[in-house]
């Protein structure tokens, strides 16, 4: 390498729990001997949450963690997705599943060829009736069953992408026991406001409390703590969401034992100025509740989710440009989401995997720096659409609901709405996260009927289409009646 | 909700013959089978097509697919050969050689990208050719071929493959295709226009003739002149000339005499670049020049000094100005092919941006009155598309040693933000352009980077996790295992004649 004189020869990682321990288990397994890690960990204990993980997670699979490896955590239990309540109205429900692809017939999506049926019938409005039976993952989950996927790529069963739910303290272990013994130096501390030196935007070290020094060429920051002795409290460069998703406080509590609802695991819950997620672990309850603080008091919200502690205030968005100079940020210090649909815990992954394969090799790192960024963007791009989706299309009455469905919609999301209305075309952009078939799902689910059907379904003969569905939705029936309860 | 019959497109006119003119036909006539949708195609015996695009990329392979024609018919019917990639002769400077392929180099043996194995290794001075750790590569420069493996062992085995054909008989193919399925073809020249007053929308075309053939879609096939889609909607041009200088071309067959490997051949010439493209009755060169470096004389005699073979025809030259359509979908006007734009031969790119077309189309098959949501989006992708195509060829260019004024001058020129980005990135880090939509992916580029000698200056640091006895190990491994692979399939001759696509001549048909 030339400029070897340059090399990056030490991290420092900044963060906290489970959010701190997946980055340096990635780092940990991969670095080479000859750049040091140091850890910087704050011990304080995190606010009641539940952590919910795509099996096919890329840092997952990246750190070798399977099932059995899940399995064997205190709180982990596994699930196919999340129900959503009341979104659509008091008494909806919708549960939104991660679904492999469904077949195309003759190229065209089985959606295409359903908005044909419900035309040539005179209603459309059917579309989402018709095509409940093809969603197999959600149906196992509608159930009360559930099933891990099959290997077999022509088994229906290959459909589902089971996820799990676990605490934080569970999910910081879980990395931290990948972790070698002697693969990094640990440090239990935090950085000090005001006490780190800084030349032009790199850092050149950082003062802790009990004035402990680290210095390094790359810095990591996790959590957010590093970015606030830095920068202060308000990020410069955020891309607040804040706009579309009205809710700005989030108040988090746990209990003992599973919520209501057996076959529940995961429940998103619509209400009057807010969203309340209950999420069962093994052997207790997570209630996380985001709410629009001019719609609920304080105390109606400690209420429900049964906590005495104060709300955390919330307000949802990324950093444009979260690696500058020497520094890095992920996770909780680059973007928040919040808990619905465990958005926090994808983006860190996402950002984890990118970040490892953008690890400065010099002291000079801007090539590497414009590339996280520009990765990073995608990456909470394609989450703040998604996320935002449902909000755009419930229709609920009140205040709060209703002004989501009336916010101006970021460029992308709104291509996907317009193409999905005009003809029901899925619009993918770089970088996908989600499934196809989950947008699709979800769009239809929230009862978006396209105003026309694919012209190139007309070519379909529709008697041999009803007999090729029907086989097909034979095939996820037989499926679900094989597995047990 | 309204019944939207009396909205569905139920006749479309496609202006224009040729590669585009027949592809667009042979495709509508198959996804709208069934659907009372008539399509006319005109064209003119007396206006002759551009006919020499030859080269394919294994895109190529999944139109087929859909219009589910038989490959071995195709290969024998268009007298086609198997393409693995582009060798690439003295691009970066005068001698040096690689291949562009349908294949990755090498296989995953860590957490790094294979390439930053390699430049780690080639740091070290004990790497191979880059070229040497994959099989498309390997085999090309072998002269062998056999079909890829539908469940590759290992990614060492992953490799596609393309057609290196005659676009006139490729075309006529098509023709055929598209005459059985209905499609109308219409002899006769477009002398006049006429537009819907209240939305500009096309209504009519009229031949010298005097019929008048109406439509409720248009489908611009009609070669540079753009006739519908420019001369007469005046949908302006982005000319690129500036980064893409090359602006005319002649082109010549001639009789086979060097061996027809499974590849094309681009060679870097003092203003410009010549191409070889083997087929299996003649070879197909041409040489593509920019008229402010070179005279047209000067230019056609160095195409016939370089060919390997007697002639067989006259040299043709053909005229191009770099760049696309403002909107390549207008009002109910879609232009397809060169009437939307052209970038270069260089990369075998004009028939796929035509397939482009075509699937934007299919996808967005749109209703008589073209919701704007379904034109923008078809503009979109494809500007994406024409973009990303465009900095992928100037990479060509502007990575060269050459001293040439032209070639200098393209070095020291402004380039694209989005270019500078992605080789400043390769130079400094190894990292190599991602992304899910386009057509050029990392094994592309990094051909290209390390064919025209930009090695990267640091690598991936996870690299350094691996010791150098075993990172020099997997890649020794690698290499046997590609040289191995590529020994064992056929000659490519061989492969053609047991697959059934010998060519059976330009008059044959398929019963």
């Amino acid at each position: 390498m030339s400029g070897g004189e340059q090399r990056v020869r030490r991290i420092a990682l900044f963060g906290r729990s489970h959010e701190l321990w997946p980055v340096a288990a990635l780092l940990a397994q991969d670095l080479p001997s000859g750049i040091e890690l140091i850890v910087v960990e704050d011990a304080e204990p995190v606010e009641p949450a539940a952590l919910t993980i795509r099996l096919d997670d890329p840092l997952l699979a990246r750190l070798g963690i399977g099932e059995d490896d899940l399995r064997r955590t205190k709180s982990a239990i596994f699930a196919l997705g999340v129900d959503l309540l009341d979104w659509t109205g008091d008494g909806s429900r919708f549960f939104l599943a991660g679904s492999g692809s469904l077949p195309a017939i003759e190229d065209i999506a089985i959606h295409q060829i359903l908005l044909r049926a419900a035309r040539a019938y005179d209603q459309p409005e059917r579309l989402a009736y018709l095509y409940q039976p093809f969603r197999l993952p959600a149906r196992i989950a509608e159930a009360g069953k559930f099933v891990f996927p099959s290997g077999d790529p022509r088994s229906p069963l290959s459909m589902v992408r089971p996820t799990v739910q676990m605490d934080p303290d569970d999910c910081a272990a879980l990395f931290r026991g990948r972790i070698g013994r002697n693969a990094m130096q640990i440090v239990q501390a935090k950085p000090k406001a005001q006490q780190f030196a800084r030349e032009s935007d790199r850092i050149n070290r950082v003062v802790l409390d009990r004035d402990i020094v680290v210095e390094a060429d790359f810095y990591i920051d996790v959590s957010g703590a590093l970015s606030e002795a830095l920068y202060g409290h308000a990020p410069q460069d955020w891309q607040t969401l804040a706009d579309g998703l009205v809710f700005d406080r989030l108040l988090s509590a746990e209990r003992p034992g599973l919520p209501n609802g057996a076959g529940r695991p995961a429940v998103a819950r619509a209400i009057v100025g807010g969203l309340l997620l209950t999420t069962a672990l093994r052997n207790r309850t997570i209630s996380e509740l985001i709410f629009a603080s001019g719609e609920m008091t304080v105390e109606a919200a400690q209420k429900l989710v049964g906590s005495d502690a104060p709300p955390r205030s919330f307000d949802p968005g990324y950093l444009g440009h979260p690696w500058q100079g020497n520094l890095a940020r992920l996770g909780g210090a680059a973007a928040r989401f919040g808990p619905f649909l465990s958005a926090d815990r994808i983006t860190l992954h996402r950002q984890a995997v990118i970040l490892a394969d953008h690890l400065p090799a010099r002291v000079d790192m801007d090539v590497e720096a414009r590339e996280y960024n520009r990765r990073h963007r995608t990456v909470a791009e394609q989450i703040g659409d998604y996320m935002r989706l449902p909000f755009v299309l419930n229709q609920r009455t009140d205040v709060a609901w209703s002004a989501m469905r009336e916010q101006p919609l970021p460029e992308s999301l709104a291509i996907r709405l317009d193409q999905f209305r005009s003809r029901g075309r899925l619009v993918t952009f770089e970088g996908e996260i989600w499934d196809e078939q989950s947008w699709i799902d979800l769009l239809i689910g929230f009862g978006v009927v396209p105003e026309r059907h694919d012209p190139m379904a007309r070519s379909l003969d529709m008697a041999i289409m009803a007999r090729r569905l029907k086989k097909l939705t034979g095939a996820f029936d037989q499926a679900l009646a094989s597995l047990s309860d | 909700m309204t019944d939207r019959t009396d909205q569905l497109v139920r006749e479309i006119v496609i202006v224009g013959g040729g590669t585009a003119g027949w592809m667009t036909a042979a495709a509508l006539s198959r996804k709208l089978a069934g659907t009372d949708t008539s399509i006319r195609l005109i064209e003119s015996a007396e206006i002759g097509t551009v006919g020499v695009g030859e080269a394919t990329l294994p895109q190529i392979r999944e139109f087929n697919r859909m219009l589910g024609i038989d490959e071995a018919e195709l290969m024998a019917r268009t007298s086609a050969t198997i393409k693995l990639g582009i060798e690439f002769r003295d691009w970066g400077r005068a001698g040096d050689q690689y291949i562009h392929p349908f294949g990755v180099h090498g296989e995953p043996i860590g957490p790094a990208d294979f390439h930053h194995y390699w430049a780690r290794e080639n740091a070290d001075g004990q790497a191979g050719d880059f070229g040497s750790y994959c099989l498309a590569i390997t085999a090309a420069r072998q002269g062998r071929f056999d079909l890829p493996p539908d469940n590759p062992a290992s990614l060492l085995n992953a490799y596609t493959y393309a057609y290196q054909f005659d676009a006139s008989l490729f075309a006529a193919f098509l023709a055929d295709y598209a005459k059985e399925r209905g499609v109308d073809r219409i002899e006769g020249k477009v002398v006049a226009v006429e537009r819907v007053a209240e939305n500009g929308f096309i209504q009519s075309v009229t031949l010298a003739s005097g019929e008048k053939i109406s439509g409720d879609l248009f489908v611009d096939c009609s070669g540079f002149r753009g006739l519908l889609i420019e001369q007469e909607l005046a949908s302006g041009f982005d000319d690129w000339s500036d980064w893409l200088p090359c602006n005319r071309a002649f082109a010549v067959p001639c009789v086979t005499v060097d061996p027809v490997g499974p590849f094309t051949r681009s060679t870097a010439r003092s203003a410009g670049w010549q191409w070889r493209i083997p087929l299996q009755h003649r070879v197909g060169n041409g040489l593509v020049y920019c008229d402010r470096y070179i005279s047209d004389q000067d230019a056609v005699d160095m195409l016939m000094a370089h060919l390997e073979g007697e002639a067989i025809a006259d040299p043709k030259q053909l005229f191009f100005r770099t760049g696309k359509r403002k909107q390549l979908w207008n009002r109910n006007c879609i232009a397809i092919g060169l009437s939307g734009g052209f970038l270069e031969p260089l990369e075998s790119t004009s028939i796929d941006l035509i397939q482009s077309g075509i699937m934007n189309l299919v996808a967005l098959f749109p209703e008589r009155q073209c919701a704007a949501a379904d034109v923008n989006e078809y503009n979109r992708l494809m500007d994406l598309e024409y973009e990303r195509i465009r900095d992928f060829l100037m990479l060509h260019y502007v990575l060269t040693q050459r001293e040439e004024p032209f070639w200098r001058d393209l070095r020291e020129m402004a380039w694209p933000d989005s270019l500078s980005a992605k080789i400043e990135a390769f130079r400094r880090r190894g990292l190599v352009p991602q992304y899910d939509h386009g057509l050029f992916q990392p094994p592309s580029w990094l051909s290209v980077f390390i064919g025209q000698n930009l090695l990267p200056e640091a690598w991936d640091p996870r690299v350094e996790a691996m010791s150098d006895a075993e990172r020099s190990g997997h890649l020794q491994r690698i290499r046997q295992s590609v040289e191995k692979d590529a020994s064992q399939m056929r000659e490519h001759l061989a492969f053609i004649d047991g697959y059934g696509a010998g060519f059976v001549g330009p008059k044959a048909r398929a019963s």
